[in-house]
């Protein structure tokens, strides 16, 4: 307690699952070990699923599985074989130690066994005493820091972030992790709430982060009390149990050792610096322009927790990552709601064509938690074939509706940042090695441009389709050129000409963009191989190559996996753009970047 | 000042803790031993203590022991831990007594200690001096006043052996800083009575134990607390504060406590023997030790520790006046050498409400003449008042003739026992009480 442990501790917490927090957590790291910093990830969500090597690897995040005796190191195993046992902890992170100087440990409760020595199964668990268990939990804090303190050992060169990934809920390890950050001070420990845009969750956050507050207050106010005391004058006791603790603990301490924390709190509190939160699956449309988060409050002083935590950072969801709330019956609620002069709109900030219905308190409440699953909700579509469903997934689709698409979203200011597409390549190359915030231009060019080839292969048979107007048209040189090589059926008539120049116009602009997808997802896929095979790769595409390469991905039916592998790339690739962004800026915000 | 169920139940508040507290003081090896004998033993769990619990009381008198248990449980993980192991042999002993057709008294420990604490809260105003009971010597509340008498020559003895037992040194700052002892001494003091308060009672199986064996011994087969256990208990708590009133409270020059040894042995035997303020002050320590760190790991653990000690004292001589009377009449306690003591006895002596007696009745149905037992409460609120003119007045609601009748007779002499100005247990003169009235009170 109130040692001076030179190591930073960001702890990312939700108060609902499923939320994102392991993404952010990752994204998180990511960018600190992008900035030079040694980055210990520790899974702490025990009752969660295991983080696996291979999606740090597909998250593309730069951390290395500690291990022991030959297989991964697991937190609780180590926590009941070694800390609880009184033993020394093991070696954990390798020699020589990894070039990136990123670990990670997992948990899993499940991979323990039971008196049998068989597997723990659901029901039969008892490690998760740590999450309900004051003592229990406390001493896994404690554990936690040796492991720390061998890491800090390790990196002593090496300014290191500690990037705690919470179990879901307010167990006692989030209450004991609290206590801890807030006596660590906001230059030492950090608290990170991930929350979905549901109300409920979102008031959850926010009342955590009012409890921080007084905390934080409550321990200010006994070390001002403290000091005072020393000093012969005499002010009234704060009364609260947080002070009642604070002031057991500061009295057991010795002078230097007192002035210390007393010097900590003396300056004054601002919970921007400690605590971040972030809004995550967000639906695009409500992007474009920023979010009030104080309307998704449900109390008014709410605001005022938000003001106090400073801006607030907003990671859209792609529609086709997963995502647990249909977006769709919140447009239909907020359309269908006839209580329209009930409260003000929740969504004030949001641009009024979007939504210009007010809605009813009971009314958004009870439309906005509604939980669908999208699997669900999207086969129902198709199988009514229904065809209004905007946005998420085009069922009319058409080989020129992709053109129309995108040239429609090209005149958006959505791709005004891209530039012109003949230098994509270079920008995607700074993609590649850029910082965040070459990340923040290209991430909406490649997330609108990820949903274009998303929605090709989701389409195979019109994907066939449109490569055959492709294959008509190409062989038509520039204007003023021969048409060698057309054979006469496929020469356009005349009367068809002005259909053709359209189409080819249509062509000559969906090839560059059809290059950028094809070089973005060939890249993608590339990021599991090699850099350089890569760049190779991107510097000898051309036109016959992405034709081959599609024609590849849609006919041939071995490309399956790859086409599975590409889609789950450039889902996980995009929604990483998003999340390190917004990541980044929090980082920044906290000036650990 | 007012005591009843539902005044305490409202302010009970004062006990729950959360996790904010720092456990360095115990130690993780020796807890999870205890734990993993606990489940090899496959003793009682609290969760089957209170199923039984639960099938066997009635509902109020089940969700009344069921409030303060978890109210006291989640205190104790902060300042008492290893409670855990003991609150479900605890739950079913008294759930034992409560529902033995053969004792009209009913066993009531679950709730009388957190009630007792709440009492003794409230004496002490939660901690807040300006809430305080008022008395008439300065500075004007019991809290405030207990302070004083901590800090004041008739406790030299008691400060220099916390001095040796290494609280931090900001409990004896002098001059400028005074303030800020009282104020440290105050929050241990506080924490102190309460944990005290909640644990009083728990040696009371012990009584039991002893009455059997008293009765053996009249057929002289053996003896229960012979001179070589006395003995031993004297070895293993020598130099501990516990054993401070066995010696008249000194502890003269740092030297060893204890030089008389016989005459130690002798009232160790009388106090184990004859009350269950000793055997349980001795669990209670004996407990602690199975599961704290040794050495301690910082100044902090320090502190927690010796709450644990300060309160064992406490547990010892709630239930002194016995011996006092009998065997040991220098034993009387008074606010200026023990002010734990004194809070702790008079809140015991006061909590009195809420208190359940079983009352049995033939069933005229029963054809085999079987008895129907009920369950009563006896008094519903007690207070306690301080005039100026130094009149501690104790009013006592009863609700019906039978427990007001014993609470004349009963309550009167314990009255007696306790406050009487030359040789009752508690010499309250010490904080300008010159008289004590008790006044049972016969309500509709």
């Amino acid at each position: 307690m109130f040692s001076a442990n030179p190591s930073t501790f960001i702890s990312v917490e939700s108060r609902k699952g499923g939320v994102g927090k392991t993404t952010v957590a990752l994204a998180l790291a990511a960018n600190l070990i992008e900035y030079g910093y040694a980055v210990l990830f520790l899974d702490t969500d025990l009752v969660g699923t295991r983080l696996q090597r291979d999606v740090v690897k597909r998250m593309g995040v730069q951390l290395e599985e500690c291990i022991l005796k030959g297989a991964p190191a697991n937190l609780l195993t180590l926590y009941k074989d070694y800390y609880l046992k009184g033993k020394a902890l093991p070696s954990l992170f390798s020699t020589p130690p990894s070039p990136n100087c990123g670990y990670f440990i997992g948990s899993d409760i499940y991979n323990n066994e039971n008196k049998d020595g068989k597997r723990v199964e659901a029901g039969e668990i008892e490690d998760p005493r740590v999450l309900y268990d004051g003592f229990h939990a406390y001493w896994f804090l404690e554990f936690i820091k040796s492991i720390v303190d061998s890491f800090q050992k390790r990196f002593f060169d090496k300014p290191v972030v500690v990037v705690l990934d919470n179990s879901p809920g307010y167990s006692s390890i989030e209450k004991i992790t609290h206590d801890f950050v807030t006596d660590l001070g906001i230059n030492n420990g950090k608290i990170l709430f991930v929350s979905s845009m549901d109300s409920q969750d979102v008031n959850a956050c926010l009342d955590s982060v009012q409890d921080i507050r007084s905390q934080l207050q409550d321990k200010q106010n006994t070390a001002f009390y403290y000091d005072n005391l020393t000093k012969g004058e005499k002010t009234k006791k704060p009364k609260s149990k947080v002070s009642d603790l604070m002031w057991e603990r500061i009295t057991a301490l010795d002078e230097d050792a007192t002035k210390k924390v007393i010097d900590s709190f003396n300056n004054e509190i601002t919970l921007t610096g400690l605590i971040g939160m972030v809004v995550n699956k967000v639906p695009r449309r409500l992007m474009k322009s920023r979010l009030d988060i104080s309307s998704f409050s449900l109390s008014k002083n709410k605001r005022d927790i938000v003001s106090l935590i400073g801006d607030i950072e907003w990671i859209p969801f792609l529609e086709h990552a997963s995502y647990q709330y249909y977006p769709q019956i919140l447009f239909e609620s907020l359309a269908s709601s006839e209580d329209t002069d009930a409260v003000p709109s929740r969504f004030s900030r949001i641009n009024p064509q979007e939504v210009s219905v007010s809605l009813s308190r009971k009314g958004f409440s009870a439309n906005w938690m509604a939980l669908v699953s999208v699997d669900d909700e999207y086969s129902r579509f198709i199988d009514s074939g229904q065809t209004a469903f905007d946005g998420f997934f085009d069922s009319k689709w058409s080989p020129l509706s992709i053109f129309r698409d995108l040239f429609q979203d090209c005149s958006d200011e959505k791709l005004t940042s891209v530039g012109d597409f003949n230098s994509s390549h270079d920008s995607f190359m700074t993609y590649l090695n850029g910082s965040p915030e070459q990340l923040s231009a290209k991430s909406k060019e490649e997330e609108f441009v990820g949903t274009y080839l998303i929605s090709i292969f989701d389409e195979k048979e019109k994907g066939k389709s449109i490569l055959e107007q492709f294959s008509k048209i190409e062989a038509r040189p520039v204007d003023g050129e021969d048409y060698s090589g057309v054979t006469e059926s496929d020469s356009p008539a005349t009367h068809e000409i002005p259909q053709f120049e359209r189409l080819y116009s249509d062509y000559l602009s969906a090839v560059r963009q059809l290059k950028n997808v094809v070089n973005y997802c060939d890249a993608l896929s590339l990021l599991m191989e090699s850099f350089s095979r890569k760049k190779e790769l991107i510097e000898t595409l051309n036109l016959h190559d992405i034709r081959h390469l599609m024609h590849d991905i849609i006919s041939t039916d071995q490309s399956k996996e790859r086409l599975d592998e590409l889609k789950e790339s450039i889902k996980d690739e995009i929604f990483l753009r998003d999340v390190r962004l917004s990541t980044s800026n929090l980082l920044k915000r906290w000036e650990l970047i | 000042m007012v005591f009843s169920l539902s005044n305490a139940k409202e302010s009970i508040d004062f006990l729950k803790n959360g996790f904010y507290a720092s456990y360095d003081f115990i130690d993780q090896r020796k807890y999870e031993a205890v734990s993993a004998l606990f489940q090899k033993e496959k003793l009682f769990t609290y969760e089957k203590a209170f199923r039984c619990l639960n099938t066997r009381l009635s509902k109020r008198y089940f969700y009344d022991i069921l409030f303060f248990q978890l109210t006291a449980l989640d205190y104790s993980t902060a300042v008492f831990p290893s409670y855990v192991f003991i609150m479900a042999e605890d739950l079913i002993d008294d759930w034992l007594a409560t529902v033995d057709p053969h004792k009209d008294f009913a066993r009531d420990h679950n709730v009388h200690q957190p009630l007792t604490a709440s009492i003794a809260a409230k004496l002490l105003g939660y901690g807040d001096s300006s809430r305080a009971l008022k008395i008439s010597l300065s500075p004007g509340n019991l809290l405030d006043y207990c302070i004083e008498k901590v800090l004041g020559p008739r406790c030299a003895s008691f400060l220099s052996y916390a001095k040796d037992f290494g609280l931090p040194s900001c409990y004896f700052c002098d001059d400028k800083s005074k303030a800020l002892s009282k104020e440290v001494w105050k929050s241990l003091f506080y924490q102190s009575v309460i944990l005290a308060a909640l644990f009083h009672d728990m040696g009371y199986p012990w009584q039991y134990v002893h009455r059997v064996d008293k009765t053996l011994r009249m057929i002289d087969i053996r003896k229960f607390a012979s001179e070589s256990f006395s003995a031993d208990i004297a070895r293993r708590f020598k130099n501990r504060l516990v054993l401070f009133p066995f010696q008249s409270y000194c502890y003269p020059d740092n030297q060893p406590l204890f030089n008389k040894e016989e005459e130690l042995n002798k009232k160790i035997e009388i106090a184990l023997n004859n009350t269950h303020g000793f055997p349980g002050a001795l669990s209670f320590l004996s407990l602690h030790d199975a599961v704290k760190t040794f050495p301690p790991q910082s100044t902090y653990s320090r502190v927690r520790d010796f709450s644990v000690e300060w309160a064992a004292l406490g547990i010892l001589m709630h239930d002194m006046p016995g011996i006092h009377k009998k065997n040991w009449p220098d034993l009387r306690i008074d606010f200026e050498k023990d002010p734990l003591s004194c809070i702790i006895s008079l809140a015991d002596f006061l909590e009195e409400f809420n208190r359940p007696y079983a009352e049995f009745r033939h069933s005229s149905l029963n054809k085999n003449n079987a008895k129907l037992i009920s369950y009563k409460i006896a008094c519903e609120s007690s207070s306690i008042s301080i005039s100026k003119t130094g009149i501690m007045t104790i009013e006592m609601s009863y609700k019906d003739k039978r427990s007001y009748a014993l609470a004349n007779d009963f309550k009167r002499t314990e009255t007696e026992d306790y406050f009487n100005l030359c040789n009752g247990y508690l010499d309250l003169s010490s904080i300008g009480v010159n008289r004590v009235e008790f006044h049972p009170k016969l309500i509709k």
